[in-house]
């Protein structure tokens, strides 16, 4: 270990929804690596230790070494010369930096869609069409002693919601822990989350919807037939049990995970979950909450939703925004052939996609923004290479309930952030569409002035 | 697996109308992973059998998708 040692105290984990933000990094600045993450979890401790530098061009044209400046030209006319260019990503970014894709996108009148779409896009649906009775995990920490996930293994894909927020930390309503919770996971399979739930219920695969519809029956003091254990797999005296303790506890949370968006039923699932915790408040507090995965997945709602008034699958072609998902979402847009050029940030479609939009994404060029080599910067006509969030970028990540978080960054990267890039690349973009207005004889250029 | 004549290690062939790949098999009980259920991680493997067709809602179909297994010569 060096001597030049440096202690970050409250930075914060931006690798899954929980955007914890009490970690205490110790950092080598001469090897520029983070050696300790204290308070991390598994997927956290990973997440800071994989996140050195490499050495590598911090831009690339068709694979061949570029400078910064030649990159973000060509990305420029790549942009600007489409026909229906979209933007996609966004959630492994800071908000600072969303929202300047969000403006390049205006310019190019292109299509704007998050990582939301093929993650929680359905419980955004739902939510426009039945509401949310929400909280934050705070009062979840502090209130809740029902606890319910629903199509989900928060053990493995957010280690802390349980330790942090949700089963066992002790607060001013549940000062004993887990003591004064019951906890209930719904799920296909048993998971390494199962051993934490007092009451586990294995539910048919694709039966979410009729099971949550039947407890709604219940909860509405309806009769339900004791068929729907063989349509469910879950008898009608464990669901009629189940809803008593629903009814008649303080405050109850039912947390949706994405085996209910990425089954058959998707918003109508999440909706029926959504209905579900809002005929429950006839009798108690209870509130519902999608568990989002990545770090600013839902700040990519939040700055898509403030600028554009919709939350992914927004499209500009007209001059102003438009949202309408199954027509201008990512794997629609792809796989049907309609996208021309495509800007993507902070994720990786090329590696989890359906194979007929990634077998688009190669004929088209795209633009890649990655802190690492992917499968999609591999297919990219542009690729830059970027710095972290939260690791090596100061910036805001909001976390799964709403909450906006400030990140403290551990050690400087010689690669520019995200934000920084498309900063540039929205100047440039700009004045290529005025240039473009002005030459084809509008006098005036008619484009908007740049979004702040 | 017992139906079907697998054991750990083996290579089966998942296929559906949208594609194929080949996976090793790991047995779980079927208190864990009830009968007719297999699990898979999300990833590339996954996209050659997710449909694209949304359904309107931008989701691909990305669980609980129908598929053939057959047993192939590793
Ligand atoms: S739960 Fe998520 S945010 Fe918290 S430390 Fe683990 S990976 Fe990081």
């Amino acid at each position: 270990m060096s001597e030049n040692i440096k202690i970050v105290k409250n930075a914060t984990c931006t690798f899954c929804g929980c955007v914890c933000d009490d970690m205490e990094l110790t950092v080598d600045l001469d090897k520029k690596q983070i050696i300790k993450a204290k308070n991390a979890c598994v997927l956290g401790r990973a997440w800071f230790a994989e996140h050195t530098i490499q050495e590598g061009p911090v831009a690339l044209i068709d694979g061949k070494e570029s400078k910064l400046e030649d990159a973000i030209e060509e990305a420029a006319q790549t942009l600007t010369k489409a026909k229906f260019p979209i933007t996609y990503g966004l959630s492994d970014t800071t908000c600072e930096a969303q929202r300047q894709a969000v403006a390049i996108t205006d310019f190019i009148r292109g299509t704007i869609d998050t990582t939301t779409s093929v993650c929680h896009g359905p419980s955004g649906l739902a939510f426009q069409g039945v509401g949310e009775s929400t909280m934050t995990l705070g009062e979840v920490k502090n209130r809740a002693d029902f606890v319910m996930y629903w199509g989900g293994n928060p053990a493995e894909s957010h280690p802390r919601h349980f330790t942090r927020y949700s089963v066992t930390p002790k607060g001013m309503f549940t000062p004993n822990g887990k003591k004064d919770r019951t906890v209930v996971l719904v799920d296909v399979r048993r998971t390494a989350s199962t051993p934490v739930a007092d009451i586990f219920l294995q539910v048919k695969p694709g039966k979410d919807f009729e099971l949550a519809w039947a407890m709604r029956a219940l909860v509405k003091g309806h009769t339900v037939d004791a068929s729907i254990e063989e349509e469910t797999g879950i008898s009608l005296e464990v669901l009629t049990d189940l809803v008593e303790r629903m009814k008649n506890c303080n405050y109850g949370v039912l947390f949706m995970g994405m085996g209910l968006t990425m089954t058959r039923g998707r918003h109508f699932n999440s909706g029926a979950i959504m209905a579900l915790a809002t005929d429950l408040n006839e009798f108690t507090h209870f509130v519902a909450k999608p568990v989002r995965g990545h770090g600013n997945v839902t700040g990519a709602d939040n700055v898509v939703s403030w600028q554009t008034g919709y939350p992914f699958g927004v499209n500009f072609s007209k001059g102003y925004p438009r949202f309408n998902p199954g027509e201008f979402t990512t794997v629609d847009t792809l796989s049907r052939g309609d996208a021309d050029a495509a800007l993507i940030i902070a994720s990786d479609p090329a590696a989890n996609f359906p194979q007929a939009a990634i077998n688009h994404l190669h004929k088209i060029p795209v633009v890649s923004f990655d802190t690492k080599e992917t499968a999609t910067s591999q297919l990219a006509h542009v690729a830059f290479r970027t710095s972290t969030y939260g690791i090596n970028t100061g910036g805001t990540a909001y976390r799964m309930d709403d909450v906006p978080i400030t990140l403290r960054p551990a050690f400087e990267s010689p690669f520019p952030s995200d934000e920084e890039i498309l900063t540039a690349l929205k100047k440039r973009v700009h004045e290529l569409v005025i240039a473009k207005s002005r030459s084809q004889g509008a006098g005036t250029a008619k484009v908007a002035a740049p979004i702040r | 697996m017992l139906r079907l004549n697998l054991s750990d290690g083996d290579s089966v062939r998942l296929s559906n109308n949208t594609g194929e790949f080949i996976a090793t098999c790991k047995s779980k009980k079927i208190k864990d992973l009830p009968t007719g259920l297999i699990f898979i991680a999300y990833g590339p493997s996954s996209s050659r059998l997710m449909e694209s067709d949304t359904g309107g809602s931008g989701m691909p179909i990305s669980k609980n998708l129908r598929v053939q297994v057959e047993k192939v010569a590793a």
